[in-house]
């Protein structure tokens, strides 16, 4: 039994040059130590070598086990704030509602595991992951402006589905944040405008969708976008995702209270008797 | 009379510290696993999609008060989703697995194909069932044809 921690000490070993302890700034009380009571002079370094060493051996104990795990508790709280962040309880009411059972049981679980990571071993800081965060949500970006080129062409897919979770994340967290504007950039607009010129009837529905979930500056801009389209199935579909409290420009509702198609005809009628056209 | 062997005696502090150890690595792993699992994709959660579709109240007091109905059922539905739902409906995409590996040819001889026969009847339900828990648990992309 006795063989079996030799894995463990092993195992410890490879680890060492990635614990907390290996970076600078981590180790605040050791640094502070170094430069204030080590003597720079060499007799008086020598000299002193028999108070420094058990007195530096003490200020790696506290860094490790006291210093460092303050530092890292807040980065530890975000983490497991962050399974709170991008609820999105409009469109995903049910999906929200469910995972809070493994919200709540996980948040201390990622508290208590962010803690013991981060106060073993080098994690990024803020800053390098503020980098990262940028560095995402340029794919993220670069993965919407290669999906609104398919959907231009004819690959028509949700958004999600053609790119990953990132992406969704992505836009979730800036619409919460109400930066959607300011990401659509002058190269997503012109996609846009392309990909709604080019697209097929799907292709057109699946763009509807994701700025009505996303809240892309397009829709924002001009929310009868989806009623004046061309395809009355999707006419009917922008009508039946209009919102309750939201009127219908008189003009517009009497356009569609005469549209081609019975179904959106009938629709368009049953909006008119639920709210009165301001 | 049967002599039973000595028990080892276990003590407290090793107990504990294997109790920590098998505590702490069976959580990574179902944290891991749960991070991987099928309807952690919103496509594999037909019915909770369909819930998010269509039977969101349009109002934020009206959630609010739908909640305590709204939060057993959407549970219900996920359960319903990720045991019966989602493993139903990759079954054609394991079985299509399975032709592929197995029944393809790769422009094999006949005698080939004849000799790895018996071979490959066996392995198809073992390949079929692996590849079924597998897309069925974990969230695999769906094969697509063009």
């Amino acid at each position: 039994m006795k063989f079996a921690y030799i894995p463990a000490a092993l195992l410890m070993a490879a680890l060492f040059s990635s614990c907390a302890w290996s970076n600078r700034a981590n180790r605040p009380v050791w640094d502070a130590f170094e430069k204030s009571l080590v003597p720079e002079n060499n007799a008086a370094f020598y000299v002193t070598l028999p108070l420094t060493v058990p007195t530096g051996v003490g200020a790696i104990l506290v860094d490790t086990f006291v210093a460092h795990p303050i530092q890292v508790a807040d980065n530890a709280y975000d983490d497991a704030g962050d399974l709170w962040q991008d609820l999105d309880w409009r469109d995903e009411y049910y999906t929200e509602l469910s995972a809070l059972v493994f919200r709540i049981a996980g948040t201390p679980l990622v508290f208590l595991g962010s803690f013991v990571g981060r106060s073993m071993f080098d994690f990024p800081d803020a800053e390098a992951s503020a980098a990262q965060i940028a560095k995402e949500d340029a794919l993220a970006l670069g993965a919407t402006l290669e999906w609104l080129n398919q959907v231009a062409v004819g690959r028509h897919q949700d958004l999600e589905g053609a790119s990953n979770n990132r992406t969704r994340r992505f836009w979730s967290r800036t619409s919460a944040e109400g930066r959607c504007r300011e990401r659509w950039s002058p190269e997503l607009a012109e996609a846009w405008g392309v990909a709604l010129t080019r697209a097929s009837a799907l292709g057109r529905a699946e763009l509807y969708e994701a700025a009505r979930r996303f809240e892309w500056p397009p829709l924002q801009d001009d929310p009868t976008l989806a009623l004046r389209d061309q395809d009355p199935v999707l006419r009917w579909t922008g009508l039946r995702k209009w919102p309750d409290e939201r009127s219908l420009p008189p003009a517009l509702l009497a356009q569609l209270l005469s549209d081609s198609s019975e179904s959106v005809r009938n629709l368009a009628a049953q909006i008119q008797r639920r709210k009165p056209a301001k | 009379m049967a002599q039973q062997k000595p028990q080892k005696p276990v003590t407290p502090r090793g107990s504990l510290a294997t109790g920590a150890w098998h505590a702490a690595s069976s959580t990574a792993l179902l944290c891991s696993l749960l991070a991987s699992c099928a309807v952690v994709e919103r496509e594999n959660r037909r019915l909770l999609s369909a819930l998010d579709e269509h039977a969101i109240p349009a109002s934020e007091p009206a959630r609010w008060a739908l909640a305590p109905i709204a939060l057993p059922l959407g549970l219900a539905a996920v359960t319903t989703d990720a045991v019966i739902v989602h493993p139903a409906t990759v079954l054609d995409d394991a079985w299509g697995d399975t032709v592929e590996w197995l029944w393809t040819s790769r422009g094999d001889s006949r005698f080939r194909r004849a000799v790895m026969l018996p071979l490959v009847t066996i392995a198809t339900p073992v390949v079929f069932s692996g590849d079924w828990l597998g897309r069925a648990v974990f969230a695999f992309p769906p094969r697509r044809e063009f």
